[in-house]
């Protein structure tokens, strides 16, 4: 399997690629900033890409000029297509086992894994003020009116008319 | 965080087309008669909690408190599994009163020691406190309706006081995302993907399809529960380490 240099000005987007990535742009950015362009992007013969499209976009916000590519020439047009969705879907079937995760996350002391999506949700309970009888707020009802009957009632008993 | 979809059960076809479910939710109103589609839910899902029902009775619906109280406490018995997180109180406070409420709670805990007491404001704070005390260690529940019993910036300060017992709270109903995202629940349970399927919707990023009929309307539940589950996926990964379960 041969890995070529291209220009990303000759990689075409597939038109019809049906994932939603831009979310993921920034973080793919921040790998290739941090480790270097590790994955090839794979095109067809005519530079579409096939599988690829956060690495190309992330290229683009990087400014790269090259990026090294696969060209899948042995594969006929309908298993591109087929390879194309099949790339993405059967990511999805993938999941985290946490407990192995954090340990691996404990052990990465010098690189900043936010970057790459990994955001560490904590609360500061210190700074949480302690429940008493004093500081309990009881909720008051917001009541509304019927316009017709000007039945009086909560407000969660009546539905929004769009 | 766990999100325990709900309302699986009153669609009997939708459980029977879903091979592999996380964590559900189902009233004991619903599944009382409905044994085969309980046992599938149930066989069929990592976790799963159950619900008095209380809620139906809320809505006008005659019920002999102390039989169906009784029946419950059956059910619990024959249709318990490692997999059941607990079965919720007979909450029903407004109705028969606190007093009442807690003779039912007795009925339940003989059959099984997973019974979930949900607080309420009639309560008050040092009741609260005294359910956090006498379950520490286990599930206690507090409602997350808007404006029912606890306003959306306090719920922290019930958590913290929780964990102080080493209780997992559920919160029931919490469906609001601002609040989801900001106070990291043991449990909460939703059923919002089943409102979204009433509608027609399809949530996925952003686009909602509206091409909705009465012959499609299995694939649009199915389809949203499908969504729904990865809405599980993203709570749980969110606060795994806060909530370390």
């Amino acid at each position: 399997m041969e890995i070529k240099m291209i220009k990303v000005d000759d990689l075409k987007p597939y038109e019809n690629n049906p994932r939603f990535n831009d979310e993921a742009v920034e973080l793919v950015a921040n790998s290739i900033k941090e480790f270097g362009f590790k994955v090839p992007i794979v095109i067809d013969k005519n530079g579409v890409i096939v599988a690829g499209h956060t690495r190309y976009k992330a290229s683009l916000e990087l400014g790269l000029k090259e990026v090294p590519c696969i060209i899948a020439d042995d594969l006929t047009e309908e298993q591109i297509k087929a390879f194309r969705l099949a790339d993405n879907k059967v990511s999805e079937k993938a999941s985290w086992n946490y407990d192995l995760l954090n340990i691996e996350l404990e052990d990465i002391l010098d690189i900043n894994m936010e970057d790459f999506g990994f955001i560490e949700h904590t609360i500061d309970w210190d700074n949480v003020e302690d429940l008493t009888s004093d500081n309990y707020e009881e909720p008051e009802h917001n009541m509304l009116e019927c316009p017709k009957c000007h039945h009086i009632d909560r407000d969660i008993h009546f539905k929004k008319v769009e | 965080m766990k999100v325990f979809l709900s309302a699986i059960e009153t669609n009997e076809k939708v459980p029977f087309n879903i091979k592999k479910m996380k964590y559900n939710l189902m009233s004991y109103f619903y599944i009382q008669n409905k044994t085969e589609l309980a046992e599938y839910v149930r066989d069929n899902s990592e976790l799963i909690m159950i619900d008095s029902g209380a809620h139906s009775f809320q809505k006008g619906k005659k019920v002999d408190w102390n039989k169906y109280t009784e029946e419950y406490a059956k059910f619990i018995k024959n249709f318990d599994r490692p997999n059941v997180v607990g079965y919720f109180e007979m909450d029903v406070d407004n109705i028969i009163g606190y007093e009442q409420v807690l003779k039912l709670r007795k009925v339940l805990e003989q059959a099984s020691n997973k019974i979930i007491p949900v607080w309420h404001k009639n309560r008050g704070i040092d009741e609260y406190k005294k359910m956090c005390k006498d379950y520490a260690g286990k599930v206690v529940a507090i409602t997350g309706f808007k404006n029912e019993d606890i306003k959306d910036e306090q719920y922290l300060m019930f958590l913290k006081y929780a964990k102080k017992y080493n209780c997992k709270v559920h919160c029931l109903g919490m469906t609001r995302k601002k609040v989801l995202d900001k106070v990291p629940f043991d449990y909460v349970d939703s059923s919002s993907w089943k409102q979204n399927a009433i509608y027609g919707r399809i949530a996925d990023k952003g686009k909602v399809s509206k091409k909705f009929s009465k012959n499609n309307i299995l694939k649009v539940m199915i389809e949203n529960y499908k969504q729904a589950i990865k809405m599980q996926e993203y709570y749980y990964e969110k606060w795994q380490k806060v909530c370390k379960d």
